[in-house]
């Protein structure tokens, strides 16, 4: 009877919201949870439920399924806005229910928190989990990465639902052993690009076998720790792999999976594995080849997540980046282009980008390619800039400005080609701040 | 870590006395003391080269971490310095420190020192990095080293620091004025 009084309450506080043109956001699940943290159990689901978890990608990964099962004409409710605690999700059960806790739908989707994922399923029961990647990230909020596997890996022990595990992540792949009596374990696997390397380029994570301590060995590295990995030990890591996207063409922006290929609208490796997680999550539910490739042909996020812009006329490429993979990535991007270009990094330390900036210590900014000056901007833009300054670029091509309007108007006085890169709470200002050159 | 490190103990004691250059960050300032004592009392021996010594706050969740300010002593001169710290270990026995807690906890919850110091050895907490925020730190050291080897005090040939000092300039007016 009280679950009915909450959602009761809730669903009024949402209308009483809606019409004063409010979003919610948080808040109303953190109400109804701080009321009764039981209160998952109330919803009576009987569609599969899916869950995307990892430190870079999630987003792009859970939007990417959302889109192909909607495409495939099927209704979805999803937390596609990325709130993705406990809080946010149950905000998003909210409003979708029926006051008697029932909720309509033929899929439930969830991008997840890493650390949030035994709090969420344990009332919810779990259809398919997706791990695509764990990577350092805040560890003055997060703690070491090993802590957060170790969860989830506590949690699996008992699952039995579908889970999709990225074969080329140490980090990830080792999940698939957490309960031997789960046969539903499905791994996927990118085939070497053409920038792969033998060497570890980015600073990486898991060098050692999780079980039985020996150093891995590499074939090739992708991306940060990202690759082709094997234990000579004792094998770990040759596992069968379910689905395998090859013929990564990055410049033509196509892969292929079973011999069909995926034109997509993206041009990092690391978002081939975002949709190599798609197509193996959405293959288990049968959905056609066809849909999945006209869907994933179409798929965007314009949300400053590899967002291409035209401003004034001049090509601009926003990405977020919130921790050193995150930035190694983007910077991948910009050394795989061979046009000249300027780079703004935007780096702020509020709570939500964590207070210790010293992550940026990590990135790789060691030869890059073709950059003609660095602007750089946010609550610590001196860090950032003696950061870059360290790695050996040339200082005087580095101009620092703590207001981001004027470090914007500085990146637009040439018409050089912009890449810009922005950590969590700087991206959507300096988004805005962009696009007003436009008006 | 611990068991490897104190293998070294006699050459290292030796290198002190040497004059060599020590800078120990977090968990090599905390093991070049007497001891660790874990939240649960188990003791990690440490190389016992000071006297100093570190206990685990009771409660695991609680941590020193955030953005830190000391004020120190290089040469005569007073200097401030600009660090992050993040470590649950609190450093008790401290008699000469490296600076004075200016923002932040420093040796232990809301302490007033931070580190410990002795001619050439600076241990502590803070992370920064360190030696990028703080440019005179980074001399003093080079410098400590140079005139060891060379014997001649020697004078450095200045930098352009101004993006460093721009960076000090905004980040102890942020943490010290409010």
């Amino acid at each position: 009877m009280k679950n009915f009084f909450i959602v009761l309450i809730i669903k009024i506080l949402y209308l009483a919201l809606k019409i004063v043109g409010k979003k919610g956001g948080n808040f109303l699940g953190k109400l109804a949870y701080d009321w009764n943290s039981s209160i998952f159990k109330y919803f009576k689901i009987d569609c599969p439920i899916i869950a995307v978890t990892a430190t870079n990608g999630k987003t792009m990964t859970n939007n990417a399924i959302v889109h192909v099962l909607k495409t495939a004409n099927k209704k979805v409710i999803s937390n596609t806005e990325g709130n993705n605690m406990e809080t946010g999700i149950l905000s998003t059960l909210l409003k979708s229910t029926t006051l008697t806790g029932k909720i309509k739908a033929d899929y439930l989707v969830f991008e997840v928190d890493e650390g949030y994922i035994p709090v969420v399923f344990k009332d919810l029961k779990l259809d398919t989990l997706v791990v695509i990647d764990f990577f350092r990230d805040q560890l003055d909020r997060n703690g070491e990465v090993e802590t957060l596997i170790l969860k989830i890996y506590d949690f699996l022990k008992s699952y039995t639902g579908n889970l999709i595990l990225n074969n080329d992540d140490p980090n990830v792949a080792r999940l698939g052993k957490a309960n031997p009596e789960n046969k539903n374990i499905y791994y996927f696997s990118v085939d070497k690009y053409k920038h792969a390397t033998k060497e570890i380029k980015e600073a990486g994570e898991g060098k050692f076998c999780p079980f039985c301590n020996t150093r891995i060995e590499y074939e090739y590295y992708q991306y940060s720790h990202i690759g082709k990995f094997k234990c000579p030990n004792c094998d770990y890591g040759n596992n069968e792999i379910y689905k395998f996207a090859t013929n990564i063409d990055l410049a033509n922006k196509s892969f292929k999976v079973d011999n069909n290929i995926y034109q997509i609208k993206f041009n990092s490796i690391y978002n081939i594995y975002n949709f190599i997680a798609v197509i193996s999550c959405v293959s288990l539910y049968n959905i056609d080849t066809e849909i999945i490739q006209k869907a994933l042909s179409t798929f965007v996020l314009n949300n400053g997540r590899l967002e291409k812009l035209e401003i004034k006329n001049i090509p601009t490429i926003i990405n977020l980046a919130k921790n050193p993979t995150g930035a190694n990535v983007s910077l991948r991007i910009l050394n795989e282009d061979d046009d000249e270009k300027e780079l703004l990094f935007v780096l702020n330390d509020n709570l939500a980008d964590g207070f210790d900036v010293s992550w940026i210590w990590d990135i790789n900014f060691d030869n890059l390619k073709n950059v003609k000056r660095i602007i750089t901007s946010g609550t610590r833009a001196y860090d950032i800039a003696i950061r870059i300054k360290t790695a050996g670029y040339d200082s005087n091509k580095i101009e620092a400005y703590p207001n981001l309007k004027e470090a914007v108007q500085n990146l637009y006085s040439t018409n050089i080609k912009k890449y810009v890169i922005a950590n969590y709470t700087s991206l959507q200002p300096t988004r805005k701040e962009i696009l007003n050159l436009n008006k | 870590m611990s068991e490897d490190l104190l293998k070294h103990k006699d050459n290292i004691k030796k290198a002190i006395e040497q004059g060599v250059f020590f800078l120990l960050i977090c968990g090599s300032y905390q093991l070049f003391g007497k001891y660790y004592k874990g939240v649960d009392g188990n003791i990690i021996p440490g190389l016992e080269v000071f006297d100093y010594y570190t206990e685990a706050i009771a409660d695991r969740k609680k941590r020193c971490i955030g953005n830190i300010v000391i004020e120190t002593n290089l040469n005569g001169n007073k200097i401030k310095i600009i660090g992050f710290e993040n470590h649950g270990g609190q450093t008790y026995g401290i008699e000469t420190p490296f600076g004075n807690v200016l923002f932040g906890n420093g040796n232990k919850f809301g302490d007033t020192n931070e580190g410990f110091f002795l001619d050439n050895v600076i241990a502590t907490y803070l992370h920064g990095p360190l030696l990028s925020k703080n440019p005179e730190l980074a001399d003093y050291i080079i410098k400590h080293c140079l005139d060891r080897k060379y014997d001649e005090n020697i004078v450095l040939q200045p930098l352009d620091d101004s993006f460093e000092n721009n960076c000090r300039e905004q980040l102890l007016n942020r943490f010290l004025n409010t």
